[in-house]
């Protein structure tokens, strides 16, 4: 049953990589003369290329150091190759240990693996007379700070984000998993970008058979280049024509680690700050890290308030537009003449000014975005006076519809994740356009094909929609509610874990009387 | 390649069609608020030369604000006259708002009037919970009133019928409640009924109109009938007030200090249906939990609670009997012992479920009411 979908939504494969030339012939020469042309003409027009030729005193012949300013450690080059080999007395030749004081040590003897090296950060040293080039781990880029996360604020958890450093986001993710089960497979993807995906999960708990789907996917993809996480999880996911995400990105680390203690899988791409979480499903989106960190009933709370902003940021510019133009016997006596007041002015249909509000919030929004924060300010200022009070006095757009604007803006900012956020804001004007059709029945409508739409998606092979259907109920614990931790004894079933209990009898369990 | 091409083409196409859709009006029945006339109050009378008409408030939105357009149309039958009640509107007249449906005096003085409101239950469009309230005067009056210190005729009334019914002290009866007792043959019509004080300039609530089994009108109730009326009928629980007379206390120069009301904290009403000597007979059973609320003169409740229940008890139970005879002398009967009798006496109220009225005024009602006071107030 998995084998359509494995093949559904991504690019077909087209054969080896062939897109770059590859060189004529990939061994190198013993001769340093040749081997720095050979060099010269792969990197031709590469300023930054630094070539430094030195004396090796114990083997009595010219060596060539070369690798890429701005790439590598200058500081380890300086102080643990050039100064060491220039001093030491042993002979550099495949047997001898190398004299560097440098942890990582490549003998290489391809011209493509000197390449992807050089591109890495590593320094080459190409010595005369040797058909061998030694590839020192001098990697040493610019980097910057871990900071907390830009997009998924929390106020409990914990303030460090990913960086762009796939090994520092490895190790973020290592230091809340302590323990041996958790695997890490390394790809490749990337024809001219090379860049580096660690699939990481607990191959104990962990479902073999979505880690075969995901590494599947993985495998065929064939690129240029993968930039951002989001890049790689548009080309791996189940149905690239739904608005909604079916893979998770995030960019705190706690937030990835507890997902791999569910039995799902991390993906991290090298730099890019978020990671990419999958298998998904629909209320995954709507918890955030801060639920398990607040009390039992209080989260649960925002679980409700969550779920009912959904709805509201879905529905509500819909339903006023079924009830101003088609049901307003639904209105009571004292809001009927208020609305009708308010819309009496206004020489726009509903529809219209609906769809006029929503976009206009929406170019305020993504220019806040946009805009340095100062400036953000006063986009944000300009937008409320112009959109709030100006736009109304002028008799364009009435108050209601700046109040359901407003509520729905509030809305759909709510949810904890922006890509769902961003889907949600997506399907309101599917919605809208159903309501000025069809009324109240035109958003049943609506709201039914959306539930199906639901029900029909995966991620990564596992139904999207579980626990709500397929129906496992022993997962609600954690849904609509989010019970106490010590009820959560069991994995949910949705990540089909090897193994289902991640908990003994933790806490305030029925038998304990000591509480 | 041309997969890819394929996929972009359906998009393109998909976006083309979403864009057409913007422009489609949609379905025929839609019709923007402020297009449609939404009247919030309607009322039907007979004019002077006995002529139907038909009487609408609409609220204009504009920059005025509780403006009212109100107008009165001469009609033959509601749903033929539509375009004739349209032709005053800027818009479609549309029956879905309606807050309050008035009927006047005149029209109740005739039988089989609210036969014309069939469009009302056969269009489903039109509301049916609406209150219906008789107007005691003509319904032009009303309707010419223009509100311009007060809230909106709709308002005015329905907050009238739905607050003083909630108190006992007039029946909530909506358009299908009215459809109901109508069809229903063991029971009389009622509605609330308002006039208009001209001194005042103001409408007042007066309590209750009692029709007849084809609509005709019968009698009023007062205040303190209605409340006993909604206690018959089991619609009044708790937080009702009545208030009596106690005979042989003394009343002072011009003010009446024979009086003692209380609030009703529990009742418990039941009634028990025979038939004997080819007449219907009931027996009420009335047991009241009273709080006094009020009590002018001087009297130790304390000691003689017995003595005061017991004179309650009396009072209540002459004020009941009272208020059957009245129904018995207009053939009426609002509570709806009839139903009582088809419950437990078919036999013999089935051959006469046709007039039901007419057999009820020979009919003989027991009560058995027993006042208990409970709580005296906050002071001696």
């Amino acid at each position: 049953m998995y084998g359509k979908s494995l093949t559904r939504g991504f690019r077909k494969y087209r054969g080896p990589k062939a897109r770059i030339q590859p060189a004529d012939s990939d061994s190198l020469e013993a001769n340093l003369r040749l081997n720095q042309e050979r060099l010269k003409q792969i990197f031709s027009n590469t300023p930054d290329l630094i070539h430094r030729h030195f004396i090796l005193k114990a083997n009595q012949c010219q060596a060539l150091l070369v690798y890429l300013e701005g790439l590598s450690d200058k500081n380890a080059i300086n102080r643990d190759i050039l100064h060491p080999l220039k001093q030491s007395a042993a002979e550099i030749n495949e047997e001898n240990d190398f004299p560097a004081t440098i942890g990582e040590i490549h003998r290489v003897s391809g011209w493509q693996q000197i390449e992807r090296l050089l591109f890495a950060g590593y320094s080459i040293l190409f010595v005369d007379g040797q058909s061998l080039a030694y590839g020192c781990g001098t990697q040493g880029w610019p980097q910057r700070a871990i900071e907390d996360p830009q997009l998924e604020t929390s106020l409990k958890g914990a303030h460090q984000g990913f960086v762009e450093t796939g090994s520092a986001n490895i190790a973020l993710i290592r230091r809340y998993i302590q323990n041996r089960e958790l695997k890490i497979k390394e790809f490749t993807v990337g024809a001219r970008s090379q860049t580096r995906l660690s699939i990481l999960y607990l191959s104990d708990v962990a479902n073999a058979h979505t880690l075969g789907v995901l590494e599947d996917r993985i495998r065929k993809l064939d690129v240029d280049a993968v930039i951002n996480t989001g890049e790689l999880a548009e080309l791996i996911e189940d149905s690239p024509f739904s608005p909604f995400p079916q893979l998770i990105l995030t960019e705190r680390p706690d937030a990835a680690s507890s997902q791999i203690l569910q039995g799902k899988f991390v993906v991290v791409v090298d730099r890019s700050p978020s990671v990419l979480v999958g298998p998904a499903n629909f209320i995954s989106f709507f918890q955030s890290v801060d639920d398990y960190s607040t009390r039992w009933t209080i989260a649960t709370f925002i679980r409700f308030l969550r779920l009912l902003a959904f709805f509201a940021a879905i529905l509500l510019p819909a339903i006023y537009i079924a009830v101003v133009s088609f049901h307003f016997e639904v209105i009571p006596m004292k809001l009927l003449s208020t609305i009708g007041q308010s819309r009496a002015k206004v020489p726009f249909p509903p529809y219209m000014e609906a769809v006029f509000m929503e976009l206009t919030l929406e170019m305020l929004r993504e220019a806040g975005v946009r805009l340095p924060a100062p400036v953000g300010q006063t986009v944000g200022i300009v937008g409320g006076i112009v959109i709030g009070q100006a736009i109304v006095q002028a008799g364009l757009i009435s108050n209601i519809m700046v109040v359901v604007v407003a509520f729905t803006a509030i809305s759909s900012f709510i949810l904890p994740n922006y890509d769902m956020g961003a889907a949600v804001r997506l399907v309101r004007f599917a919605m809208m356009l159903f309501a000025s059709l069809f009324g109240f029945v035109g958003i049943v409508i609506g709201l039914l094909t959306l539930i199906a739409h639901l029900l029909s998606l995966q991620s990564l092979g596992v139904p999207y929609s579980t626990p709500f259907g397929p129906v496992r109920f022993s997962d609600w614990k954690d849904t609509m509610v989010r019970l106490p931790l010590w009820l959560m004894k069991n994995r949910p079933t949705s990540s089909n874990a090897q193994q289902d209990k991640r908990q003994g009898d933790t806490g305030h369990q029925e038998g304990d009387k000591s509480k | 390649m041309r997969k890819s091409m394929r996929i972009t083409m359906i998009l393109l196409m998909f976006l083309l069609f979403l864009l057409f859709l913007l422009f489609l009006s949609g379905c025929g029945d839609k019709i923007d608020l402020e297009e449609a006339a939404v009247p919030l109050a309607a009322g039907i009378d007979l004019d002077e030369n006995n002529k139907l008409r038909f009487y609408v408030s609409n609220p204009v939105f504009g920059d005025k604000s509780n403006d009212v357009q109100q107008y009165n149309i001469p009609v033959t039958s509601l749903r033929e006259s539509r375009s004739l009640q349209d032709a005053y509107t800027s818009g479609a007249l549309e029956g879905r708002n309606y807050q309050v449906y008035v009927v006047g005096r005149k029209l109740l003085q005739h039988e089989d009037w609210f036969k014309i409101l069939d469009v009302i239950f056969r269009d489903a469009r039109n509301t049916v919970l609406d209150r219906m309230v008789a107007f005691d005067g003509p319904v032009e009056e009303m309707f010419a009133v223009k509100p311009k210190e007060q809230p909106p005729l709709p308002a005015i009334l329905r907050g009238m019928v739905d607050s003083k019914s909630k108190r006992g002290t007039t029946v909530l009866t909506t358009l299908q409640d009215m459809h109901r007792q109508i069809y229903e043959e063991g029971l009389t019509p009622v509605l609330s009924e308002v006039d208009y004080d001209s001194k005042q300039k103001s409408f007042r609530l007066l309590g209750t109109a009692l029709l007849t089994h084809k609509g005709k009108y019968a009698a009023s109730l007062g205040y303190q009938e209605s409340v006993l009326l909604n206690l018959l009928k089991k619609k009044a629980t708790k937080g009702v007030n009545l208030s009596f007379a106690i005979p042989g206390e003394p009343n002072a120069d011009v003010f009446e200090l024979d009086r003692a009301s209380f609030g009703i904290r529990k009742i418990k009403t039941k009634i028990v249906s025979s038939y004997s000597d080819n007449r219907f007979r009931f027996r009420v059973q009335m047991k009241v939990s009273a709080a006094l609320t009020e009590q002018l003169f001087k009297y130790d409740i304390q000691k003689h609670a017995d003595i005061l229940e017991a004179q309650l008890t009396q009072q209540m139970q002459d004020q009941l009997e009272k208020l059957i005879r009245k129904f018995q002398r207009n053939r009426i009967d609002p509570v709806g012992f009839g139903i009582y009798a088809r419950a437990y006496q078919y036999q013999h109220f089935k051959p006469l479920e046709e007039e039901w009225g007419e057999v009820f005024s020979h009919a003989e009602v027991d009560f058995d009411v027993h006042v208990k006071i409970i709580s005296m107030g906050t002071i001696r």
